[in-house]
């Protein structure tokens, strides 16, 4: 198969050994690569019993067929393993240049598994693997050890990092590249951490064959026109290329689905008029920050020049406004910014971060927590400088709350008790992200139902089909009526057609955001078969998505997922808020909708593949 | 005659303008909460529509005429995490 280099690198950091292993066609052709890559080698070599810091456990760096063509969106790499917030198999994807340097290196995918006797770095040069003190690294941030590396190996490096929070074991560190793109879901910076890794260098210089160059660059550039014209062609406040993800806040306050005053209220106002939008590029000077190739630019630099919350560096994205802005009542744009960037040095994702913080602002107001817990900090709504102390606090580990809270809401809650486990938004030990359940009924099953990741809004997002009007006509979604959000009718079909979506894009490995500016299911499909030349249809993508969900599934099942995990969902979402569009909804229903999950995609009522299931994919062994 | 909208067949009179399923189009989606909220603020739906892998100008949507198996897509102005 063309497009792949048919070998991953494997590196023992107990026994300092690196080994290149040979990956036949089939593992492809199943799996394509990236997230379905990553799945198959914790199939391959991750046993039942393997837990996220166990020496044992794989931490997969893993490119596709799509990495090193000049596509948008195609510098999107994938990383895996065993999640320290999930104790599951779990993917993560991150983007910037250093998937396509790895490809350029002769490899399909890094896989890492032991444990150094001290701080180490990889460094990765075509052929050439060397494993380096990293012991003057560690205690840096994450940017300060990239400038680090970078300065010590020299140009043409891409690096991978984690800051503090990876190295004290926050159970949602993650991993950066670039100062500006995360591996932000699922805690495998905590992973690196483990393995008492800091970073990872690779540089590359061979271009990897592929199936039909022309066509694949004649459809390169059409698209890359096309997403280009059409982000043009938008007003500015619209255009991706001007607010990033940022837009999002304004366009999903009038559906009732952002999270504010952990999952209470249904409106903010004052939030919507300051976190994001127009002020984000006036108060925040933001500025595009795009990906290798990438003609949309979602990524923002922002600068805030002046004031207790000055800095330069990466702008926040809807996440990080919606979870540590709406959830938290903090309308102050430059304190979430400033917190943002600060949380990402430490490399804490700020998903996890602003749900942890909104769980112990509750627990504050309800008396649960006092100050002589917080550190004399006063957890109050909207107090943006209790933000930014306790993002420090939670950073550094320090003993007491901020060590607590880095082990996420779901331990913090069951140690401090006292009823807190009911507003502790989280579901199998991963903190929800910012799609209100309340909002699109389809949420809560995809987020009870994930097998990719947990609980986890890229993984199945489903929610797209409502507050973005994205659709799979191709997979037979079309338009769909507004009031179906609130139905469970199609419910499963819709699902699980998106799980299996997102298992395709993120293991070709694709950025998911391109469909926002115009990015098809058929230029997805033909670039694969430019890539690979597999000469795939539409129903062989479906098949593949299928395949990789399945075995995400039986992964899950070896590492301990019940049935009941499924069912142990957020008591929050129970609760109706009284105001917005979505004012009485709850999603009532939902436990029968994940039976329906389950059978729709032909598993048992227990929530397990059936024989039957496993034999139609061609899985009743899997290659390799 | 028969169009694509995004990848499915629709049916639509013969010499047809753009015009006339754009309008259909927006029908669809003008109850949309986000759609309403746009309106509202813009005065449009910020539609875009992409007409045989073309980006077609607001100018132009009332001078084009459709032609049998025309594939049109189109794409919300919305972008988000």
């Amino acid at each position: 198969m063309k497009g792949v280099w048919n070998q991953i690198l494997k590196i023992d950091l107990t026994e300092k050994k690196a080994a290149v292993e040979h990956v036949p066609d089939p593992v492809y052709a199943y799996f394509l690569g990236g997230e379905g890559l990553a799945a198959w080698v914790l199939w391959k070599e991750c046993p039942r019993g393997v837990t996220a810091f166990d020496p044992a456990n794989r931490l997969t760096l893993a490119a596709g067929p799509m990495q090193g063509i000049r596509q948008s969106g195609a510098s999107k790499w994938a990383v895996g393993g065993i999640s320290p917030s999930i104790q599951m198999n779990a993917g993560s994807a991150i983007t910037h240049a250093f998937g396509v340097e790895m490809k350029q290196a002769g490899i399909d995918a890094v896989v890492i598994h032991g444990r150094a006797a001290k701080p180490v770095y990889i460094v990765i040069d075509d052929d050439r693997v060397r494993i380096k003190d990293a012991s003057r690294l560690w205690g840096l941030d994450a940017y300060e050890a990239q400038d680090a590396i970078q300065e010590k190996e020299g140009d043409g490096f891409e690096v991978i990092t984690t800051g503090q929070a990876g190295e004290r074991l926050v159970r949602y560190a993650n991993i950066q590249t670039a100062k500006k793109s995360f591996a932000g879901r699922c805690g495998f910076g905590a992973v690196m951490g483990s393995k008492l890794l800091k970073g990872v260098a690779v540089r590359g210089t061979r271009r990897c064959p592929i199936h039909d160059p022309a066509g694949n660059d004649a459809l390169n550039k059409a698209i890359n026109r096309r997403l280009a014209e059409v982000d043009a062609s938008k007003p500015e406040e619209f255009r991706i290329s001007w607010l990033g993800t940022a837009m999002a806040t304004a366009l999903f306050a009038p559906q009732g689905n952002l999270p504010i005053k952990n999952y209470r209220l249904g409106t903010f106002p004052e939030g919507v008029a300051k976190l994001g939008g127009r002020p984000y590029v006036e108060t925040l000077n933001a500025k595009p920050w795009p990906c290798k190739y990438c003609v949309i630019k979602c990524h923002n630099q922002c600068e805030v020049k002046s004031g207790p919350y000055a800095y330069k560096g990466k702008g926040p994205e809807y996440e990080s406004f919606a979870m540590m802005g709406f959830n938290l009542l903090i309308d102050d744009q430059a304190a979430v910014a400033y917190a943002g960037e600060l949380a990402n040095r430490y490399s804490m994702d700020t998903i996890s971060l602003g749900a942890v913080l909104a769980w112990a602002f509750e627990c504050y107001e309800k008396g649960v927590l006092t100050r002589e817990d917080t550190y004399g900090i006063e957890l109050t709504w909207g107090n943006a400088q209790a933000l930014v102390e306790m993002t420090r606090k939670i950073g550094e580990r320090a003993p007491g709350l901020g060590y607590l809270l880095g082990e996420g809401c779901k331990t913090a809650s069951e140690r401090i008790g006292q009823g807190s486990e009911d507003w502790a938004v989280q579901m199998k030990g991963q903190e929800i992200a910012a799609h209100n359940w309340r909002a699109q009924y389809i949420s809560a099953l995809n987020y009870c139902t994930g097998v990719a990741s947990g609980p986890n809004h890229e993984r199945g997002n489903s929610q797209h089909i409502w507050v973005g009007h994205r659709y799979l006509p191709e997979w037979g979604i079309d338009h769909v009526d507004n009031e179906e959000r609130w139905s469970w009718e199609k419910a499963a079909e819709r699902n699980a057609k998106f799980h299996d979506y997102c298992n395709v894009i993120n293991s070709s490995v694709h950025c998911k955001f391109q469909e926002f500016a115009g990015y098809t299911l058929t230029d997805l499909l033909a670039t694969i078969n430019t890539c690979t030349g597999l000469a795939w249809t539409q129903e062989d993508l479906q098949r593949c998505g299928d395949r990789i969900t399945n075995l995400q599934k039986l992964l899950n099942l070896r590492y301990g997922w019940k049935r009941e995990d499924d069912f142990r969902y957020p008591k929050r979402f129970m609760e109706p808020v009284s105001d917005g569009v979505a004012a009485g909804r709850v999603p009532v229903g939902l436990e029968q909708a994940i039976v329906d999950y389950y059978r729709y995609r032909g598993w048992d009522d227990e929530g397990r593949p059936t024989a039957q299931k496993l034999s139609e994919l061609g899985m009743e062994t899997i290659p390799g | 005659m028969r169009i694509l909208v995004n990848g499915n067949p629709e049916e639509i009179e013969p010499g047809a303008r753009l015009r006339v399923l754009v309008d259909r189009l927006e029908a669809r989606v003008r109850d949309d909460p986000m759609i309403v909220a746009l309106i509202q603020k813009t005065g449009k739906s910020q539609l875009l529509y992409i007409l045989n892998g073309t980006v077609v100008r607001a100018e132009e949507i009332d001078r084009i005429v459709l032609r049998e198996g025309d594939d049109l897509r189109y794409v919300h102005p919305f972008f988000g995490g």
